[in-house]
């Protein structure tokens, strides 16, 4: 911008009165007339020709021209673009999509308005697609947790069963004499005197004697049930010390004695003929334990850690289900309470001790 | 989920997860890790991820982790800002509405364009993408209504200039 002179100060006036000069101008405008007495003359002159405003020309119809939207039920101009989301959202119902339809033929205006929320729509650019699919392919197992716990297990409790089969098989000799010398032992009342060979049964701790053929059948393996039995005898079942049994010249010693204990007996001296059935009833009964186990909503939860003496905890307690037998799995601590060694115990026999190297 | 399932998972659904992830952070090397992760995360739950539910899976766990990925990147505070469009976008030239809406779409909350994505991309229902993003129905829907406000007034005023 020039500085204000002789030459140019028209300009700056015309400005000024046309309101077009900033307030800095304007200062340095006065500034120059204070300078110039004669110009500021000429300047008060020149403000004196100016033509006084009119009055602005006012348009009386305004109203007239105004356009209002037609409402259709509850659809006016306030809500139709949330309707029209929805409309595209097929958040609508047919009802709602008839009302709204209407809307826009009452109000041509706006179906611009519904095309542009058409067109914000989005589809995908087939055109980008993932480049390295192939790295992300596997070719391995996938291993269930699950089904490992389960394996796991039933190769354990199988495992016990090698072990300790052998034993039970051991313990069952054809030798009847031998074999009522360990456990207790049904006796049959005859009517013949007892012969010095059967009085070996008078060594009995205890000994059960009762009518002929008792209904009761004695499992004769399991630990629990014959302590069961003594502890609340049948009715008809008679319980005789081994004292009184050896004056007794009424009872005789049954040769045949497993006959009461069929199917039932594991250890009796008849059972070599009937292992097949027995695997047959271990394996019947592995496999339901197995289903049961997948069958649980998540029993890993209810066993925290995945170590192998979890393992080996499932398989004994697996093989006591099978078997009736109450093997235990315990750890022995030191008296800082670190665990020195895990013992496999049957009842107060330890059948197996493992020292555990707190270094590893 | 078998092997079998989870490759046809990966055929299925990696250009779906990495489309949306690239829209949404613009940065392809991140984008490709994002999607790798996700389907790692996958794998390794392998035996409880069902085959049916692979697709939310992946999606879900692909968000997530491009969530924390925008909140660790302080370059990305960028594409979290205006409301409003931008008066001199269309200085840029644009050959088509997609270009355009690609644009507008960038300038949305990554709330608003992560939902509207879902839905126009994958055809997610309101509790489905609630479920990936963790918001209820309610939040889901005003989001989607308030990008596709905006989306409409950004291309509304991008005809008018043009």
């Amino acid at each position: 911008m020039n500085k204000i002179d002789r030459d140019n100060y028209g300009m700056f006036i015309i400005d000024y009165q046309e309101g077009n000069l900033s307030p800095a101008l304007t200062e340095e405008l006065f500034a120059f007339l204070e300078n110039n007495p004669r110009l500021k003359e000429e300047f008060i002159g020149f403000e004196d020709l100016r033509m006084p405003l009119e009055a602005p020309p006012v348009f009386y119809h305004k109203n007239k021209l105004k356009k209002e939207l037609l409402p259709v039920k509850d659809i006016d101009g306030g809500n139709f673009e949330n309707r029209t989301i929805a409309f595209f959202e097929n958040d609508l119902s047919q009802d709602e999509q008839r009302d709204l339809n209407e809307f826009y033929k009452l109000n041509p205006s706006l179906k611009k308005i519904r095309d542009l929320y058409q067109k914000t729509r989005l589809t995908p650019d087939a055109s980008v697609q993932y480049p390295e699919k192939d790295q992300l392919r596997k070719s391995a197992f996938i291993i269930y947790r699950k089904w490992i716990y389960a394996a796991a297990s039933v190769a354990a409790v199988i495992l016990l069963l090698m072990v300790f089969w052998p034993f039970q098989w051991d313990s069952t000799s054809n030798d009847p004499l031998r074999y009522v010398s360990e456990d207790p032992l049904r006796i049959q009342a005859l009517s013949h005197s007892i012969s010095p060979e059967e009085l070996t049964v008078a060594s009995l701790p205890v000994v059960i004697s009762g009518p002929v053929q008792s209904s009761v059948p004695v499992h004769r393996t399991s630990i629990s049930k014959m302590k069961a039995i003594q502890k609340t005898p049948e009715p008809g079942i008679q319980y005789k010390s081994a004292a009184s049994l050896k004056n007794s010249n009424h009872l005789k010693l049954l040769k045949h004695y497993s006959k009461p204990f069929q199917g039932e007996d594991l250890a009796s001296p008849e059972q070599d003929n009937r292992r097949g059935p027995v695997i047959k009833k271990i394996f019947s009964s592995l496999f339901k334990g197995v289903k049961s186990y997948l069958m649980s909503k998540d029993p890993i939860q209810e066993k925290s850690g995945t170590g192998f003496w979890n393992f080996a905890d499932l398989g004994v307690k697996g093989y006591n289900a099978l078997t009736d037998k109450e093997v235990d799995l315990k750890p022995a601590t030191d008296e800082d309470g670190r665990v020195t060694a895990w013992k496999l115990s049957d009842q107060d026999h330890v059948l197996l001790s493992v020292p555990v190297n707190p270094d590893k | 989920m078998t092997v079998e399932e989870y490759n046809k998972s990966i055929d299925q659904c990696a250009d779906g997860v990495f489309r949306f992830i690239l829209k949404n952070i613009r940065d392809e090397d991140k984008a490709r890790d994002i999607v790798q992760d996700a389907f790692e995360k996958m794998w390794r739950r392998a035996g409880h991820v069902e085959y049916q539910k692979a697709k939310s899976y992946l999606f879900t766990t692909a968000y997530h982790t491009m969530i924390d990925f925008i909140r660790q990147d302080s370059h990305m505070v960028g594409l979290e800002i205006e409301d409003t469009p931008d008066p001199d976008f269309h200085e840029n030239s644009y050959s088509d509405l997609g270009e355009i809406l690609n644009e507008a779409l960038g300038k949305l909350p990554e709330i608003q364009r992560s939902v509207v994505m879902l839905r126009d991309y994958e055809g997610y229902s309101y509790r489905e993408i609630g479920d990936i993003t963790r918001l209820n129905e309610s939040q889901v829907k005003v989001y989607i209504y308030r990008a596709r406000m905006f989306l409409k007034n950004y291309i509304g005023k991008l005809e008018n200039v043009l």
